[in-house]
C-alpha cells in the first residue's frame, strides 16, 4: 500500500490521482489498492457529509494500518488521502493549502468543473506540499 | 456603492450587447430552405399558437390580434390550395408567430452557459470560509445574500418561495440593467423621458420613491436577451452547492426583476 492522495469530484468522477512511494521496496502493484481502498471509503465519506459541517472530516476508515482521512467542499469535491501516519494536523495543513491551490485551478476560466485536473504545476505543488 | 463600472465588467457588458445586437439582426435574414421547413411547422401549430395567444393578451392588444387573426386564416387557405409562392410571401407575417429562431435559441444557450460556468466558479470560491449547507433554505439565502453582493454590489431585495422547490429572487435595482435606455426608433417608443442618471438615482434613494418605467412588447424582449447570463449565475451557483434548477428570468419595470428558480427533483 501506497500513500495516495485523491481528489473526487460532484458525481464521484476521479478529477486527480497523486501516489507517493516512500521506499524503493514498495510494489508497484499495490496503487490499485489504495485506490480501491479510496473509493470503498466514499460511502462513509457521504454518511459524514450530512452530519458535520466543517470542510475538514478528520479520519475516515481504517485499512489495516492505513488510516483515510477526508476534507469536503461546499462544492461536494472530496479530497482523500490515504497514509500511514496519524498525525491529524498535517493533514489538516495539507488540506488547507490543496484546497488553496484547487480554488486556484477552478478559477482558470480554461478549467471547465468536474474534468480532470491535468495540470504539471498542480501536481508539483501538491507533491511538495505532501513531502513537508 | 459607486455606480461606475470597472474595466473589466465594461468589457463584458459591451460583448454582451454585441452579441444581442447581432442576435436581433441576424434574426431578420432567413435561408430559403429555413423558411420552407418553418412554414410548413408552423402552420401545424399555428391555431395552437393562436390559441395559447388568446389566453395570455386578453384585455391589451384585441385589435392587435384580430388582425393577425384574420392574415393566418388568408394564410391558411392559401397553403391548403398549395401555392408555393405564395407561401414564401407568408413568412414574414409567421415570424410574428413562431417565437425564436435556431440561432437566437443557440445564442441563448451560449450565454446562459457563461453565467453558469460563472455561478459555478464564484460559489466555490466565496464558500470557502463558509460552513457547508445543509438546509435548501440557506443554500438559497447563500446564493440571494453572499454571490449577489460578491457580483453586484448589493443583496438581493426579496427571497420568495412557494415551498413546492420554487424560489423568486427579486432585485429592485438590478446593477446589470440599470442604464439601458431605449433609443427613438421606428420600431421602439420612447418611454424613458427620466433616463437612469446618477442624479436622479440619488434622489430616487432620498425619497424611497422609484420611478419604474414601464415598457412596451418590444421593449421587454430586447431587456429579456440581458437578463440571461444572470439566469445562468444563479444556476451555477445552485448547481456548484448541489441544487438542481433551471432559472427564468422577468423584467416588468426597468430597474426590478424577479428570477424564478424550479428545482428538478430527481426521484
Amino acid at each position: 500500500m501506497i500513500s495516495t492522495f485523491m481528489i473526487i469530484g460532484k458525481d464521484d468522477v476521479p478529477l486527480y490521482e497523486a501516489s507517493f512511494f516512500n521506499s524503493k521496496k514498495q510494489k508497484e502493484g499495490s496503487s490499485h489498492l489504495s485506490q480501491f481502498v479510496i473509493h470503498a471509503a466514499l460511502d462513509i465519506i457521504e454518511e459524514k457529509v450530512l452530519s458535520n459541517e466543517n470542510f475538514f472530516l478528520g479520519v475516515v476508515d481504517n485499512f489495516n494500518n492505513f488510516t483515510v482521512s477526508a476534507f469536503v467542499t461546499t462544492g461536494m469535491v472530496k479530497f482523500v488521502l490515504l497514509t500511514e501516519n496519524k498525525n491529524v494536523d498535517s493533514t489538516k495543513a495539507f488540506f488547507n493549502d490543496v484546497y488553496e491551490l484547487y480554488l486556484k485551478v477552478i478559477l482558470n476560466p480554461f478549467y471547465k468543473q468536474n474534468s480532470p485536473i491535468v495540470s504539471p504545476y498542480f501536481d508539483k505543488k501538491v507533491r511538495e506540499k505532501f513531502s513537508k | 456603492m459607486s455606480v461606475s463600472y470597472s474595466l473589466l465588467e465594461q468589457i463584458i457588458f459591451e460583448s454582451v450587447h454585441y452579441v444581442i445586437r447581432t442576435v436581433h439582426s441576424q434574426s431578420k435574414v432567413l435561408d430559403p430552405e429555413e423558411t420552407n421547413l418553418r412554414v410548413k411547422i408552423a402552420t401545424r401549430f399555428n391555431e395552437k399558437e393562436e390559441k395559447k395567444k388568446k389566453e395570455k393578451e386578453k384585455g391589451i392588444e384585441k385589435d392587435k390580434e384580430k388582425k393577425n387573426e384574420n392574415e393566418n386564416q388568408k394564410e391558411n387557405q392559401q397553403e391548403t390550395v398549395g401555392n408555393k409562392k405564395k407561401d414564401q410571401e407568408n413568412v414574414p407575417q409567421l415570424e410574428f408567430i413562431s417565437s425564436k429562431t435556431d440561432i437566437e435559441r443557440n445564442i441563448i444557450n451560449r450565454l446562459e452557459i457563461i453565467g453558469y460556468r460563472l455561478g459555478e466558479r464564484t460559489a466555490e470560491r466565496i464558500a470557502k470560509n463558509k460552513p457547508r449547507f445543509q438546509e435548501e433554505v440557506e443554500k438559497m439565502r447563500f446564493v440571494a445574500k453572499d454571490i449577489w453582493t460578491e457580483l453586484f454590489g448589493k443583496m438581493v431585495n426579496n427571497l420568495r418561495t412557494n415551498h413546492q422547490g420554487k424560489w423568486m429572487f427579486q432585485d429592485d435595482d438590478f446593477k446589470l440593467i440599470r442604464n439601458i435606455s431605449f433609443t427613438l426608433s421606428e420600431e421602439l417608443q420612447n418611454l424613458n423621458h427620466q433616463q437612469n442618471t446618477r442624479k436622479n438615482q440619488q434622489k430616487q434613494k432620498q425619497t424611497t420613491t422609484t420611478t419604474n418605467i414601464t415598457m412596451t412588447e418590444s421593449q421587454k424582449q430586447i431587456l429579456q436577451s440581458y437578463l440571461y447570463i444572470p439566469c445562468g449565475i444563479i444556476r451555477g451557483a445552485l448547481s456548484a452547492i448541489g441544487v438542481e434548477c433551471t432559472v427564468t428570468g422577468i423584467c416588468e419595470q426597468l430597474p426590478a426583476c424577479v428570477f424564478t428558480a424550479k428545482i428538478i427533483n430527481k426521484k
